[in-house]
């Protein structure tokens, strides 16, 4: 069973909650369960001055704003850009019209995004 | 409470509707259905000395809606009709139980060519409610506080006599607050302690086909006032407000003490807009461009904005941002209630006023939502602080009865701290619990206080319609 573990609530910003709700929905499915599971490597989401850092390790993923550690793969835009894609809409679109700038490992994030879809809210795909 | 009072409310209204106050001793609640049960009420309220006060959904539980020492609430939720939909003079003649949802849901089966004057007052609120208490709604960017929006009342004196006023008062219709003395006024931000609405005409405004709502984060709250202001001066858009840093936080149902921080955005500048056509939208959207890199030009700056549906997408506690009206999803939990301060006031001091409440809020361990707003064009705004606050019992020595005193306490004195410091600025409250009214009262113009009084005596001799308020106590 993979848990998502928070530092302080209250300490959160708005992108790191987003985040975090997304996250926990998505481990409440079996299929989120299952790719979160296979998921190894940290990644920072930036957004409006906001940094959220989201390590993963397999059996436990740990959400927080700590700005320490080592980081796999960056990805930093606009709250809309990143509010897209985690409702799905056009991932790649974002990242070639760089309203997302990722460096880093890619592949990392292509791997996380799905996560971030949660699976049932019927989100498009392209 | 005397036996004899409550045996004559029974044989009035029956038993079931004849309870014990849950939270409130000495308090019991009657549920009229009718103008003539108020009447009856009231009758029986006058003969017996017991205080009254009015009550319909939405409310805050505490301190507003019962008589200080005992006496009867009445609650007017089972008067819940839609009266009328005018569409060609766009009103609505409804009675004090029905919800802005209820209103909302009403407008759309009747054609969607009419739709509600709010865009931020929460579902479940009575539009008598927050239309007598001057609570601000979507139209209140360009045309002020909801009483405002209000064409004309039916209400139910001490005396039991049924009275109306506006235009509603001489004509066939409710179009306006006509070419009369504007006795409506008499009704509006006196908390009932003038009488009994039992019937109020709001006006509507026609449905726009394209309706835009977004979110634009701003590094200091005082940009998106600036921001606000000027959407407001332009004239264009529905709604421009700004909430704070702490509402994420609230919504996502955190409590306690929050700390902002670094790098996160100050504030939240929401604007929506509406047009016939996509050449006005379009319009609508470069002017709202300019006004606001305008307004950062004396520091600070926006994001990029995000719409509210998406934002509202992205979980359920967000789920109610896509609705009209909106529901502000603070929900109160069975143990607590939101408490509410509001202010109107100088639009130059909105952002002083705003830190100032948060600040007395801070120094006592405590954050407050505050949201600000311009109204009428920019020429006032409005601040409101929310906070959750323990509702229930807590006389015991339990170390959770004693916690919950211990917060009751704080929030009263950042409560008290926070109208101390917005009088000071020249605010004038709208919202505030009942203790607080001495602050107020001080404050008025000494022959204001006076005619204020003179007119609750001549309406009511006896106070018994809301007799802590405004400092209009009870005759010796």
């Amino acid at each position: 069973m993979v848990r998502l573990e928070t530092e302080n609530p209250q300490t959160l910003h708005l992108l790191s909650l987003l985040l975090r709700e997304r996250l926990q929905l998505s481990l409440s499915t079996p299929e989120g369960q299952s790719r979160a599971r296979k998921i190894k490597g940290s990644a920072a989401f930036l957004a409006e001055g906001m940094e959220t850092r989201v390590v993963f390790e397999g059996e436990r993923i740990h959400l927080g704003q700590s700005q320490t550690g080592k980081i796999d793969v960056r990805a930093g835009g606009t709250l809309a850009a990143f509010v897209a894609l985690c409702r799905g809409r056009a991932r790649v679109m974002n990242v070639v019209r760089r309203q997302v700038r990722v460096r880093g490992n890619p592949l990392l994030l292509m791997k996380i995004l799905p996560l971030l879809r949660a699976f049932d809210d019927g989100a498009e795909t392209t | 409470m005397e036996p004899k009072v409550r045996s004559a409310l029974v044989d009035l209204l029956g038993e079931a509707r004849v309870q014990p106050d849950p939270d409130l001793s000495e308090v019991l609640v009657v549920s009229a259905n009718a103008v003539s049960d108020v009447q009856g009420i009231l009758s029986i309220a006058r003969h017996n000395g017991v205080p009254c006060l009015p009550k319909a959904d939405g409310l805050p539980r505490r301190g507003l809606v019962a008589p200080e020492g005992g006496g009867l609430r009445i609650d007017l939720m089972g008067m819940n009709r839609v009266l009328e939909v005018n569409h060609s003079e766009r009103y609505a003649v409804i009675e004090p139980g029905v919800t802005w949802q209820h209103l909302a849901d009403r407008l759309a089966e009747d054609g969607r060519d009419l739709q509600l004057p709010t865009a931020a007052a929460p579902g479940h609120l009575s539009v008598w409610a927050s239309s007598l208490m001057d609570g601000a709604g979507g139209l209140a960017l360009s045309h002020g506080g909801l009483g405002r929006l209000v064409w004309g009342v039916e209400a139910v004196l001490v005396s039991g006599e049924v009275i109306r006023t506006g235009a509603g008062s001489a004509a066939g219709g409710w179009w306006g607050r006509g070419p009369l003395p504007d006795l409506t006024g008499l009704f509006l931000g006196w908390r009932g302690a003038t009488g009994l609405v039992t019937r109020l005409a709001i006006s509507l405004r026609a449905r726009k086909k394209h309706q835009r709502r977004l979110i634009f984060p701003a590094s200091h709250r005082r940009t998106a006032v600036a921001g606000a202001i000027r959407l407001s001066r332009e004239g264009l858009f529905d709604e421009a407000s700004v909430l704070p840093w702490t509402l994420p936080r609230v919504l996502m149902g955190l409590r306690g003490y929050f700390q902002r921080q670094q790098g996160e955005p100050e504030g939240y500048l929401h604007v929506d807009f509406t047009a016939d056509t996509l050449p006005e939208l379009e319009y609508k959207r470069l002017r709202l461009s300019n006004a606001l890199a305008q307004a950062s030009r004396r520091g600070g700056s926006f994001g990029h904005p995000v719409t509210l549906e998406d934002l509202a997408s992205m979980g359920e506690p967000l789920e109610g941002l896509r609705d009209l009206p909106l529901r502000l999803v603070i929900d109160e939990g069975d143990d607590e209630v939101l408490s509410g301060l509001g202010f109107h006031g100088p639009t130059s001091g909105l952002v002083d006023v705003a830190a100032q409440v948060e600040e007395a809020f801070e120094a006592q361990g405590l954050s407050a939502v505050i949201l600000v707003r311009p109204v009428h064009g920019a020429h006032s705004g409005i601040v409101h602080a929310f906070v959750a606050c323990p509702w229930g019992e807590c006389d015991t020595d339990s170390p959770e009865d004693r916690s919950k005193r211990e917060q009751l306490s704080r929030i009263g004195m950042a409560q008290e701290r926070g109208m101390e410091e917005a009088l000071e600025l020249g605010f004038v409250p709208h919202r505030y619990p009942p203790e607080l009214g001495r602050l107020v009262t001080a404050k008025m113009h000494p022959g204001s206080h006076r005619l204020a009084l003179r007119l609750r005596r001549l309406l009511d001799a006896e106070a018994l319609l809301d007799p802590a308020r405004w400092g209009l106590v009870r005759p010796a």
